[in-house]
């Protein structure tokens, strides 16, 4: 019986580097002891995770940690933002001038756009790949939703709406495929 | 005892697991002691936590042992209290102790 895969990952994310494979390793331990209680595992997962983000900005000296944390999310916004723009101008390329089309393909392309720039955020300086990946979806939801406010009046509200979770959406996933691969 | 070295509340109740448990003290068989023992079903997270912030003011050491099969492959990590950890801990508790002397038992009711 194996442990929710979604539970593990938020577990790897939030576990600093010393102490991760050992945590895995007496969840499984505990969780086979219990049959296999799936809801037990994830009260742990849940539960640890205060703890174990406080112990890696700890480590990685309070400070120092939340101002590498701020550059490397600066410039994956950058990359976001830079990304969607290049993204933009192919569609006015490619595709014929669609109100639809257009809104369908910010939709599409905005989710792996964000996921790379998960993934490189906490690859540059995370020590704890959930509190860096949370860091860059607030950035990335405050932003959106103040483009949002800016926008022109003939953008639906769901279209902004749905930008800002296929972002924020996306560098979460990036971040969990980045904890997968490092606990690997 | 400098400051910020006192022992917490949480970081005794982790160290006495330590000592009842011996030579089988590791992240998993501390977390179920202290659910055993105090009826509190604390997070592994936590528990770490408090071994790590043990370990860094050298009231702990801890040692890896080899991978296991029903681990997952993992191996685990084994903590022992060493002399200052027992110093420590007998100084909270004595503090403790002299705090409650001359109570009378009725403390605990009121």
């Amino acid at each position: 019986m194996k442990p929710p895969a979604a539970a593990r990952t938020l577990l790897m994310m939030a576990a600093s580097d010393r102490d991760r494979d050992f945590i895995l390793g007496d969840l499984e331990e505990e969780f086979q002891e219990r049959s296999g209680a799936g809801w037990w595992y994830w009260s742990q997962a849940v539960r640890s995770t205060v703890p174990l983000i406080r112990v890696a900005v700890r480590d990685g000296g309070g400070g120092r940690f939340f101002a590498a944390a701020f550059v490397s999310v600066l410039l994956s916004y950058g990359l976001i933002v830079a990304l969607v723009i290049a993204a933009s101008a192919l569609a006015d390329l490619l595709l014929p001038r669609s109100f639809g089309l257009r809104i369908a393909w910010d939709l599409i392309t905005a989710f792996p756009f964000a996921a790379l720039a998960g993934y490189l955020s906490v690859r540059i300086s995370g020590r704890s790949a959930l509190l860096q990946a949370l860091m860059l979806a607030v950035f990335v939801g405050l932003l959106g939703l103040l483009s949002m406010a800016m926008s022109p009046a003939e953008l639906p509200a769901w279209y902004s709406a749905g930008l800002i979770a296929a972002m924020t959406g996306g560098v979460l996933a990036g971040a969990a495929h980045f904890a997968r691969r490092r606990t690997r | 005892m400098a400051k910020g070295e006192y022992l917490g509340e949480f970081e005794q109740i982790v160290l006495l697991a330590l000592l009842r448990l011996g030579a089988e003290a590791y992240g998993l068989r501390v977390r179920q002691e202290i659910a055993e023992r105090t009826g509190r079903d604390v997070a592994i997270g936590a528990v770490y936590a408090t071994l790590d912030r043990l370990e860094n003011k050298g009231y702990v050491t801890s040692r890896v042992s080899e991978p296991t099969p029903e681990r997952g492959g993992r191996a685990k990590r084994y903590f022992e209290v060493i002399a200052e950890g027992r110093r420590a801990l007998a100084e909270a508790q004595h503090s403790l102790a002299q705090m409650r002397e001359g109570l009378t038992e009725s403390w605990r009711m009121s």
